[in-house]
């Protein structure tokens, strides 16, 4: 996974400029942060996920703050 | 008595020396209806100005309740003055009034005391009442100790002040009214028992009293996200006191008797004071010590409000252990307007709650805030982050559970930097006082610098103390001006990079007092010294891409750059 977006892993948190739904910069909770850090270290895809982090994940996917790898 | 205006007033001449209070023969009914004292009180400055300012509520609820009994006064608000209390005194006149009473804390008391000296010196038949907490605490010494002061009214002060400035009306003598103390001749201190509580808080009048104030008062307003305003606020208090028994709380002082007013009342004087101001009020800032000690009354509260205008919000403060009682109220109240909590949390280390009496543990810390959160309920942090017997892992528990919690974001600062305050009257400074081995004199605020335990920790906080004046000026103003600024890209639908990057620099911005803190914490475990030469050395670089502080802040003011910005401090609550 990649993401446009430009962002932050500080404290303990990630924190996404321009993620939330009106442009606001939006700070992921430690779960959905440790998720984040996995589908963007291609340690994950939302496939792999299940329950909560799965229906997170697709939603960062849907509203483009995530976006799949280029295919080569 | 007419009175004139401060710069032609006189003194009264109607007694010549504080002991013809006593034997003074009682008027006639036709000269006492003639003469009513004049009256003025007094809010002295605690030395440091306050952006918050508010008008003192004990005094306007004095004040008012006096005036319902047809007795009229006058307030003078010095609360966050910085000039001399003579200078202040001798501008008002203070010296013209028949009775001046004074509001005393512990901050306010040296000021109280030369503002009633200069009064005293001047005017030797004015009678001079102290109250307040302080008071409350050392009533005895004040009066043996300061011959400028005539009484201390403890506690509450309305019924006490009622029948002092009846008696002063009817030339009677002032000893002897419940809930006083006074001098005796002999000098030693007397005192009549406490009167009851003011049981029927509804039976009070609002607390309507103008204060002239050296300063005035900066517009109280509350900034609502869910909205999108800025709105026109009031305070109002619902109950007195607290049931509780934290060692440090000055409440404890007044008594801990928990009394509440009912909805009807509350929303009463949120009309009285819309038609009075002209202003109408849409968010309700409770004052209370404890605003939600019992959750239904609290929410019949809010209810009442909603019913009454469903667009006004509230908040309210409480302790940690109340928020878990009943999280279906909390939601409700969401649901009719509540923003913010204001929440009692103190500390996170088990040993620094033990000695401040809270009777919660951390995790009960963790769930109150992780219920708020989960409602989507703001939070008001009350932390004390150093206390005189504080260690090194009580401060990493602090900053792991701001951490952990996401109150890295968090602002004012004020949370790192907070250190107890040992006021008069409360066990904690009797605790620090038998550990120590020292007395505390009367009037003393004792400095925690000099009451450190640990010299690790006494480095941290001499650290957090350079950082505050050194950094946190600055970094309240970028943060303030690149809120507003990435508000305004933003709610004008500016998006890309420069957007980006400065949303990103203000998370970092919030960060930078606790990721200092937490360096120092660091190093100071490692056991090397935190020199003050070196507090430089150890700030954070921080953000993406990491930059260091005045590199941070240089790059938001570049962002800033000349946008015109409507600033207001209550925005800086946002998170933009």
């Amino acid at each position: 996974m990649r993401t446009t977006h430009r962002w932050l892993d500080e404290a303990g948190h990630v924190y996404v400029a321009e993620g939330g739904p009106q442009g606001q910069c939006v700070r992921f909770n430690s779960a959905a942060s440790a998720v984040w850090r996995a589908l963007l270290a291609g340690q994950a895809t939302p496939d792999q996920l299940e329950g909560g982090d799965r229906m997170f994940a697709l939603s960062l996917l849907a509203d483009g703050v995530l976006l799949p790898e280029r295919s080569s | 008595m007419a009175r004139t205006t401060p710069a032609t007033r006189k003194t009264s001449g109607t007694r010549q020396g504080p002991e013809i209070l006593r034997i003074a023969p009682a008027l006639t009914p036709a000269e006492a209806a003639e003469f009513s004292p004049a009256m003025a009180f007094v809010n002295p400055s605690v030395g440091y100005s306050d952006r918050r300012k508010s008008k003192p509520i004990g005094l306007a609820y004095v004040m008012a309740y006096l005036r319902s009994h047809g007795l009229e006064s006058e307030g003078f608000d010095f609360g966050g003055a910085l000039r001399e209390p003579e200078l202040l005194a001798a501008e008002h006149r203070l010296d013209t009034y028949d009775i001046v009473g004074f509001s005393v804390y512990n901050e306010s008391a040296d000021n109280a005391l030369r503002m009633a000296a200069w009064v005293k010196e001047r005017n030797p038949a004015a009678l001079v009442v102290l109250g307040g907490p302080h008071a409350t605490a050392v009533a005895g010494h004040l009066v043996v100790a300061h011959p400028q002061v005539d009484l201390v009214v403890r506690r509450e002060g309305e019924e006490p002040m009622l029948e002092i400035a009846r008696r002063v009306a009817a030339r009677r003598p002032v000893t002897g009214v419940l809930g006083t103390t006074w001098r005796e001749p002999s000098g030693e201190a007397a005192s009549r028992e406490d009167p009851p509580f003011i049981e029927d808080l509804d039976s009070l009048p609002f607390p309507d009293a103008r204060f002239t104030s050296d300063s005035g008062y900066p517009t109280l307003t509350y900034f609502d996200d869910v909205s999108g305003r800025l709105k026109p606020a009031l305070t109002v208090n619902t109950s007195r006191s607290c049931p509780y028994n934290c060692s440090f709380c000055g409440v404890l002082t007044i008594g801990r008797r928990y009394r509440t007013r009912s909805p009807e009342s509350v929303v009463e004087e949120i009309g009285y004071f819309r038609k009075r101001d002209g202003i109408p009020y849409q968010h309700i800032y409770f004052s209370d010590a404890n605003f939600y000690v019992n959750p239904r009354r609290s929410l019949a509260v809010i209810e009442a409000i909603h019913a009454y205008d469903p667009g006004i919000t509230v908040s309210f403060g409480t302790r940690v252990n109340q928020i878990l009682r009943s999280e279906d109220v909390l939601a409700r109240m969401k649901e009719i307007g509540l923003r913010f909590v204001e929440l009692g949390i103190e500390s996170a280390s088990p040993t620094m709650l033990e000695r401040l009496a809270k009777g919660v543990s951390p995790q009960v810390n963790v769930d109150a805030v992780r219920t708020l959160q989960r409602l989507g309920l703001e939070i008001v942090v009350d932390f004390i982050m150093f206390d005189p017997a504080t260690t090194l892992a009580d401060l990493r528990l602090n900053l792991s559970f701001l951490r952990r919690l996401g109150f890295y974001d968090y602002v004012p600062h004020e949370a790192i930097y907070t250190t107890l305050v040992l006021y008069q009257g409360t066990p904690i400074r009797e605790f620090y006082e038998r550990r120590h081995g020292r007395v505390f004199a009367p009037n003393e605020l004792p400095d925690i610098v000099g009451l450190y335990e640990n010299d690790d920790v006494a480095a941290v906080a001499a650290g957090m103390r350079w950082f505050r004046r050194a950094w946190q000026p600055a970094i309240d103003t970028a943060l303030a001006d690149g809120e507003l600024c990435a508000e305004k890209w933003r709610a004008g639908g500016r998006t890309g990079d420069h957007l980006s990057q400065l949303q990103l620099d203000l998370v970092a911005l919030r960060h930078v007092p606790y990721l200092y803190m937490q360096h120092l914490v660091e190093v100071a475990g490692t056991g090397l010294p935190v020199a003050d030469e070196e507090y430089g050395a150890h700030l954070p670089t921080t953000g993406a891409p990491r930059t260091a502080l005045p590199e941070l802040i240089a790059r938001v003011r570049e962002s800033v750059g000349d946008e015109h910005l409507d600033r207001d401090p209550s925005l800086l609550t946002r998170f933009a």
